[in-house]
């Protein structure tokens, strides 16, 4: 995991930036902070236990890279494209994505719990074993992706397509749902309501 | 410190491993049935296991232990003295211990079973099956049920929002998100209806 050291300012309890003392919020600089990190995971293929929580990234690309136990949480995140990319046990809570390409990407074990996406496309993704509860998609779209075992609990979905979507096992209690589409998708073999659960 | 995950499909239940990258010893959380996978995704990891933190002792998450300790020297930590034939280390609620060089936290949060236990690690929560990612632990009965949730408030809700929840099935989670979007804290209404 990336490291769990806290940020330098008085009672801040937030975790500490990868290669920096403070946190996004104490930052002096934010901008500099996230053009360094950028440049960081820009060098290298595969990333590990980077911590990138609460920083602003626009213009990148960083598809086909692979990064394991990463935080990305609380960033906003505007035309970032992780074509293809890899992601194990990372985290996306409560970010705010805009027009991103997460298409064709192999996600195991990460958490997008409650972040906003405008724009999104998650098509032909491997998306397993992933928290999607809470998120607020609009103008998106999951096609042609494999959620087993994956989580949208309280989502709110707007002209959102799951076409020909693998849901076994995948929770789908959404608390709205406009213009969406499950054509082809398996949602016979989802978990629509808590009362099927066996754990 | 690294964090594995291993999905096994007995019982769909969660095996982590928690590395010490300075000793190269692990801890592993739930061993849940041992098989050829498991025992791959142990070896490939180049720790040494030596300890194994069992949230709760129901089969599917306990199965593994066994045959595990036949092959790795382990001492087995658990709020109770004994699993099945296996003798553990005991923990109580609020007991901090040391194994593997990192400090644990054990909090005790009875509902899901009388033994459930969850650990914290730095900012990690190995929930097993008392909290998931959106819902709480299947409980036996209302009491049960209020228990769960009382303990769970107590003791789980109240660290940092961006402490990590590892739980015992399904994906991760963080507890900000779980205040937020878990259906266990939704109450009914007198009209039928739910709130959040």
């Amino acid at each position: 995991m990336y490291d769990f050291r806290r940020c330098e300012a008085p009672d801040c309890r937030a975790t500490a930036l990868t290669g920096f003392s403070c946190c996004a919020d104490h930052c002096h600089d934010p901008e500099a902070v996230a053009a360094s990190i950028a440049g960081l995971i820009r060098s290298s293929k595969s990333i590990r236990s980077v911590n990138a929580s609460g920083l602003r990234f626009e213009g990148l690309d960083l598809s086909g890279k692979s990064f394991y136990a990463c935080s990305f949480s609380g960033t906003v995140l505007k035309n970032v494209a992780f074509t293809g990319c890899t992601f194990r046990m990372c985290f996306f809570d409560f970010c705010s994505a805009d027009s991103c390409d997460f298409s064709g990407i192999d996600a195991q074990f990460c958490s997008f719990a409650g972040a906003r996406f405008l724009n999104i496309s998650f098509e032909h993704s491997e998306l397993v074993h992933n928290n999607f509860d809470g998120v607020r998609t609009s103008d998106s779209t999951f096609n042609d992706s494999d959620l087993y075992n994956s989580r949208f609990i309280q989502s709110e979905f707007e002209k959102t397509d799951f076409v020909d979507c693998n849901l076994k096992r995948a929770f789908i209690i959404p608390s709205k749902e406009i213009d969406v589409s499950w054509r082809l998708s398996n949602t016979q073999e989802a978990i629509l309501g808590v009362d099927r659960l066996e754990e | 410190m690294t964090v594995f995950f291993h999905y096994s499909l007995y019982g769909f239940a969660n095996v982590y491993l928690v590395g010490n990258d300075d000793t190269k010893e692990a801890i592993i959380v739930d061993p849940a049935a041992f098989t050829i996978g498991l025992l791959d995704f142990i070896e490939g990891k180049g720790y040494t296991p030596k300890a194994v933190l069992v949230t709760h002792s129901h089969a599917h998450h306990v199965d593994g232990l066994r045959t595990l300790l036949r092959i790795y020297d382990a001492e087995v930590y658990s709020s109770n003295a004994m699993i099945g034939e296996i003798q553990c280390r005991t923990v109580r609620d609020a007991e901090v211990f040391s194994a593997c060089g990192l400090e644990i936290e054990a909090l005790s949060v009875p509902g899901h079973s009388p033994d459930s236990i969850v650990y914290r690690i730095e900012k990690l929560l190995f929930t097993g099956d008392a909290l998931h990612a959106g819902l709480v632990g299947k409980t036996a009965s209302q009491y049960g049920s209020r228990l769960l949730k009382e303990q769970l408030s107590k003791k789980v809700l109240n660290q940092d929002d961006d402490c990590i929840v590892l739980p015992g099935h399904g994906p991760p989670s963080t507890i900000g998100a779980e205040k937020l979007y878990n259906l266990g804290w939704r109450t009914v209404r007198s009209d039928g209806l739910t709130r959040s």
